[in-house]
């Protein structure tokens, strides 16, 4: 399904970019405290690696088929029927991605500031201005992208008030939970850091030169790696370790006790800030799920299965307002991510490999 | 329709349009009598009381000139045809004539649309064919400076309601040969000229091929106004921004021009209509390059901040007051809690009705003349202003926000535009009203998507934001540059020649 539509490599970096902060910007110092507990910083660092790897593992196997996406290339890898069964798989996982992030969304925001309001209208709401963006094309998407970009500059200058307030002494002694503890974290932290592997559908839609287009997927990466370490980083030095256990959402509860000069809670703008961080991220991946779908049905446009799947991701979204439930449902599809981001795409660069497989090969 | 460029005998070509129209009328061929050439054209306009006819001799022969005299400068027929006629020596009439723009024509209908114009037709017995003289009489007001396009500096001239007028205030300020001036006729029955001008040299060629199409393609009856022409050749009519930029300031159209887009002028019409255009393009004000650096990047800045306050403040004071009181320090709580607190109303309704207020005060004063329309303005302003705080019915607050509100939206420098932010802030109170910051963060998200997607004549209309461009961004967007460091054109109309300015500043070299 390729539209016309292309993307330059700034802009590969910043689809990519707001596909990985999304929900994650808030929760991930409490996901990576789970495992790691105050040394969940050095997890995030180096999960931020490991997806350098997955990133490099895309970036040769998308290189080996500069027109396709993975949906076109898998089928020639590992015949049509696997190759379809990979589609399928992509598909639901990205759609399921989209309705776990819009559920998360809605109980974060009403428990945090918008309690009475029922879960169904924003709901509404956010799919509504998801799909008037999604049924655009591509490069319509990536400038409007690029656009609220611009808002990832409020993330520094929300934290930087509160330096002064930090206690360095509650991380010391830096790693001291042991390697063991930081992998453990890492291991949760796989699906705040999904959206790089788009780069193998975005890849054949990008203009320029492969190293081009790989510094933009690992450029974008690091950067969210970055943003996340400094986020988490703070959270820690502000919340001690056994504080931080019952804190899921530490950078609001920071940012609440912030004051300027005409702006009390810093955390209510925030959160409207992050909501837009959130909605990108739901505009990607539900564009990613109906261009599968539409490669699924053999379809013209991906207009008509956008549609169909922002209709059903409303009632999935709004099933749950528990947040054990949605946290469980978390879990078992970072265990997925682990497979679809990491193992499956090894697999097809292995497979490639020893077929010694290339786009003009086939 | 026909397209036809300057230089050639333009006014002449207009077979095309003409032989669509009148088929019902019997027009056709002159016979080689002048009384019964006269006599069929005069039947084609139903003896319309303004059509003159009148005979003379040439050469012993008789001869029938035929005009609207209320189109035509009488002076210049006596002058140019009617004395050389008679006085000359030349054997053929043609020679004899001292008028500059004459065209022979064989055909009935043709000859009616140049009589329409305000051309004089000479008829000669014995022979089948008219002379079409030149020697219109146009009706202008002088050259003023436009009312709501004023400049503190610069030049202080603006279009007039005539088409050669206004042209000619571009081709005295742009002698280029590359200016390129194509015609078309518009309106079933206005037949009203519309100009097409661009600089052929930086105007993108693909661009003036669709401009050309889209204008081509309109069909209509009367098509004087430029709504009309912004309607029928506007993207998307059905967006609150306008996408096209009106201007009646000839600097601003020839800057505009000099940047690759292309001018639409009407007839009758002192604006000009101006594509592609962007959202930045339409903040930009002549005054920005009359002012040093500093100044005009402030002036500039100030007016899209006032673009944010016109549409945000209202529903921004909405969800703060309705959702998130807590967001504002204690001491300001107090000072408003006082004065919110005994509104019977919500503040959405509070506000919604003395923003529909100021906008019928404004409304009102707009056509009045102006010592009524201060009256107005003091009576509007300050007595129902004061008198509905008084009265307890709206507080301060949403006095002095709608206030500013109202200021701010009359800061953009292009009415359209104006009018524009005015419109955007309703639906920004109302989902402000319903969800506090969220709501206005849904809002501002469809906005700000709904200007990535706009297109003006299928360029980005929210470049160089979206897409991104820094050179463009810093150069001549959110700051004003020093006229040295302009040295490319901005990128959204893809100009030809990309170098406008280069090493005007050498001699600080040496």
């Amino acid at each position: 399904m390729k539209s016309p539509a292309t993307i330059s490599p700034f802009q590969l970096f910043f689809v990519l970019l707001q596909a990985q902060i999304g929900i994650g910007l808030l929760t991930i110092p409490y996901t990576a405290q789970v495992g790691a507990g105050k040394d969940g910083w050095i997890s995030i660092l180096l999960m931020g690696l490991f997806v350098q790897g997955g990133i490099a593992v895309a970036w040769l196997l998308s290189s080996r088929f500069p027109g396709l996406t993975l949906y076109e290339f898998a089928p020639l890898l590992v015949g049509k029927i696997i190759g379809t069964v990979l589609t399928l798989l992509y598909t639901l996982f990205f759609f399921s991605i989209v309705a776990h992030q819009l559920s998360l969304f809605l109980s974060i925001s009403s428990n945090w500031a918008y309690p009475r309001t029922p879960h169904i209208i924003y709901a509404v709401l956010s799919v509504a201005v998801t799909v008037y963006l999604v049924k655009e094309n591509l490069r319509i998407m990536a400038r409007f992208l690029v656009l609220v970009s611009f808002l990832l500059l409020s993330i520094p200058f929300a934290i930087l008030p509160i330096i002064n307030h930090f206690e360095i002494h509650y991380l010391l002694p830096v790693a001291s939970n042991g390697v063991g503890a930081i992998m453990k974290g890492s291991e949760k932290l796989v699906l705040a850091f999904s959206g790089f592997e788009l780069f193998m559908w975005l890849y054949p839609f990008t203009e320029g030169s492969t190293k081009a287009k790989w510094k933009a997927a690992a450029g974008a990466s690091a950067a969210s790696t970055v943003l996340y370490s400094f986020v988490t980083f703070a959270s820690y030095a502000i919340f001690s370790p056994k504080e931080i256990k019952v804190v899921p959402e530490p950078v609001l509860y920071i940012l609440k006790e912030v004051e300027l000069i005409v702006i009390e809670r810093i955390d209510l703008l925030f959160l409207t800030i992050w909501a837009v961080f959130v909605l990108t991220t739901l505009m990607i991946y539900l564009y990613m799920a109906s261009t599968g779908l539409t490669h699924l049905l053999k379809a013209k446009e991906h207009r008509k299965p956008l549609y169909v799947l922002a209709v059903l991701v409303i009632p999935l979204a709004i099933a749950t307002e528990n947040r054990e439930t949605l946290a469980g449902i978390g879990d078992k599809l970072n265990s997925v991510s682990i497979v679809l981001l990491f193992f499956i795409p090894i697999v097809l660069l292995i497979v490639a490999l020893i077929r010694k497989k290339r786009e003009e090969s086939v | 329709m026909a397209v036809w460029r300057s230089g050639e005998d333009s006014l002449f070509s207009l077979s095309a349009t003409a032989n669509t129209k009148h088929q019902n009328s019997d027009g056709g061929p002159f016979s080689l009598s002048a009384a019964e050439n006269t006599k069929q054209l005069t039947a084609l306009l139903g003896q319309s009381g303004d059509l003159k006819e009148r005979s003379f001799l040439f050469k012993n022969a008789e001869g029938k000139l035929l005009y609207l005299e209320t189109i035509v400068d009488s002076i210049r027929i006596e002058e140019s045809i009617l004395r050389p006629l008679s006085e000359t020596d030349m054997q053929k009439a043609e020679e004899a004539l001292t008028v500059s723009e004459r065209q022979e024509m064989a055909d009935s209908e043709k000859a009616l649309t140049a009589l329409l114009q305000g051309k004089v037709l000479l008829f000669f017995e014995g022979r089948s064919i008219c002379i079409a003289c030149g020697v219109e009489r146009f009706s202008t007001r002088s050259i003023m400076e436009p009312m709501n396009e004023k400049v503190v500096r610069g030049a202080h001239d603006g279009f007039v309601e005539s088409l050669n007028t206004n042209i000619a205030l571009i081709r005295e300020r742009m002698k280029s040969p590359g200016l390129m001036i194509e015609y078309v006729q518009l309106g079933e029955k206005t037949n009203t000229r519309v100009a097409i001008i661009y600089e052929k040299e930086i105007a993108n060629p693909e661009l003036v091929e669709e401009m050309k199409r889209r204008v081509n393609s309109i069909d209509i009856d009367m098509m004087f106004d430029p709504g009309f022409l912004e309607d029928m050749v506007e993207d998307t009519t059905l967006s609150p921004l306008p996408q096209v930029l009106q201007t009646e300031r000839p600097d601003r159209a020839i800057a505009n021009m000099m940047d690759g887009r292309i001018l639409l002028f009407g007839d009758g019409s002192p604006t000009c209509i101006i594509m592609p255009v962007t959202f930045f393009a339409l903040y930009q004000s002549p005054d920005d390059y009359n002012d040093r650096t500093f100044p005009g990047s402030f002036y500039r800045l100030l007016r899209f901040f006032s673009f944010f306050i016109a549409i945000l403040l209202p529903g921004f004071y909405i969800a703060i007051v309705g959702f998130h009181y807590e967001v504002l320090p204690p001491d300001l709580i107090l000072k408003m809690q006082g004065g919110v607190q005994t509104i019977p109303f919500p503040p959405i309704i509070e506000v919604l009705a003395m923003e529909v207020a100021i906008e019928i005060i404004r409304e009102a004063g707009i056509r009045l003349p102006t010592p009524i329309g201060q009256t107005i303005g003091i009576v509007g302003g300050l007595v129902i202003g004061d008198a509905v705080v008084s009265a307890g019915f709206v507080s301060r607050t949403t006095v002095i926000v709608v206030a500013l509100t109202a200021i701010a939206s009359f800061v953009a420098p292009s009415t359209e535009m104006s009018t524009a932010t005015r419109l955007i802030r309703f639906p920004l109170m109302i989902t402000a009203s319903l969800f506090g910051f969220y709501g206005l963060m849904f809002g501002l998200m469809f906005l700000f998507i709904h200007l990535c997607k706009l297109e003006s004549l299928g360029r980005p209309y929210f470049a160089p934001m979206a897409p991104f461009n820094l050179k463009n961004v810093l150069q001549d967007t959110f700051i004003k540059q020093p006229a040295w460091k302009m040295n490319t054109r901005p990128l959204d109309s893809r100009p030809l020649k990309e170098v406008a300015e280069s090493d005007s500043r050498e001699w600080k070299k040496k």
